[in-house]
């Protein structure tokens, strides 16, 4: 069959609603308090409780339990330890979330470069380095059409340019200087065009996220994370999708006041989180249920 | 917000966003600003210019870029290597 994954495998919008784009990820650091082994196996976990083969098989098998959930990755030097390993079996079953769009590689790169301290020429090997293995392991569904900046300290307009040469179609920040931020808010300018260059063609549209990359403030449902977890039972005493999806609106409300259109994005996840997907997929789902469902039953709720 | 006539809650990706993001602006006839200048240098908060990294570590510094002018040596002698008949 034909694969479906790229712009295809996008789930439809809704017209006269502000789309709210929940994209779950993980912030996967190929080495930083730990070595990279260290993080791929979740050695040395006193140090910091992360290990990325325990993240990979966990969203693989959440991915399985519903076609309309989503995952990104960005790290190929990780997803590469990870898929070397794996059998015959998983790695079709990953082809198979590949070519549908459940899972997507954003960036691609071998790593997310520093674009301050790094030669344009290291940039240019790290990033065919990790678009190469994808590129052979999955063909066309397998290219990342977006940057994925979202730690990096300040963003060079070199990097947006060779984004932009890579055929790539937008780019991703995370971290924006805090009085550009403000002003961004303001003046409705977190989304722009980025002209990478006075001399060649190198425009690409960026867009800064609202925060940084981390969830709203009470709805990381991370393992890692002590935020209530949504309760649909109206019989417990700790139901709260009521309150919960109110809180959650506000949120929302707030961001529609910076961005330009009706789309907005919210980065679910966080430094290694998904070690448990389950936790974070099982919450997910009912936060889009419940939200949705208020589209229907309006003052019902 | 009790009667939700504004939001519509989705699983998405990076690009179905920026997608998403284009076709509305197109539609809704939103020109965005043009960016020509960089994001340097990083401030999170007042008197948190994170600046000192652009030496920390100076011999670790030195040490890649020699690194990548032998990578890139060695893969032009390799490449060099297979030429036939020279």
């Amino acid at each position: 069959e034909a694969p479906q994954c790229g712009y295809q495998s996008c789930q439809p919008l809704k017209d006269g609603f502000v789309n709210v784009h929940l994209v779950p990820h993980t912030h996967d650091d190929v080495g930083w308090l730990k070595t990279v082994d260290q993080y791929y196996y979740g050695a040395n976990n006193t140090i910091q409780n992360a290990g990325v083969q325990y993240i990979l098989d966990s969203v693989m098998d959440e991915l399985k339990k519903d076609p309309n959930r989503r995952f990104i990755y960005v790290e190929t030097a990780f997803f590469w330890k990870w898929w070397i390993h794996q059998q015959d079996f998983v790695k079709h079953q990953v082809k198979a979330f590949v070519n549908s769009g459940q899972l997507e590689f954003i960036g691609g790169g071998w790593t997310m470069n520093d674009e301050a301290t790094t030669h344009y020429h290291s940039i240019v090997d790290q990033m065919t380095w990790g678009l190469r293995k994808l590129n052979d392991s999955f063909g066309e569904c397998g290219r990342p059409k977006i940057g994925w900046q979202i730690d990096p300290f300040g963003h060079s307009r070199e990097m947006a340019s060779i984004f932009a040469q890579l055929g790539f179609d937008g780019l991703l920040l995370g971290r924006i200087d805090y009085e550009d931020k403000v002003n961004k808010f303001a003046t409705k300018t977190m989304e722009m065009v980025w002209k990478g260059s006075d001399n060649i063609d190198a425009e690409i549209f960026t867009g800064a996220m609202y925060n940084t990359y981390a969830p709203p403030s009470g709805f990381c449902f991370d393992i890692m994370c002590n935020d209530e977890p949504l309760v649909d039972d109206k019989r417990s005493p700790l139901y709260n999708i009521d309150r919960k999806i109110d809180d959650f609106f506000a949120h929302l409300d707030n961001m529609t006041k910076v961005y330009t259109t009706s789309n907005v994005i919210l980065t679910m996840g966080e430094d290694f989180h998904y070690q448990d997907a389950h936790t974070w997929f099982k919450n997910l789902d009912k936060l889009i249920y419940y939200a949705n469902q208020r589209q229907e039953n309006g003052s019902k709720y | 917000f009790k009667d939700n006539d504004r939001f519509n809650v989705l699983y998405s990706t990076p690009s179905c966003y920026i997608r998403a993001v284009n076709e509305a602006a197109a539609a809704q006839n939103v020109e965005f600003t043009v960016k020509t200048d960089d994001f340097f240098p990083y401030a999170s908060e007042t008197h948190a210019y994170w600046a000192g990294y652009f030496t920390s570590r100076p011999n670790l510094k030195r040490n890649e870029r020699l690194g990548n002018n032998l990578l890139q040596a060695a893969k032009q002698l390799a490449s060099f290597s297979k030429i036939n008949g020279v």
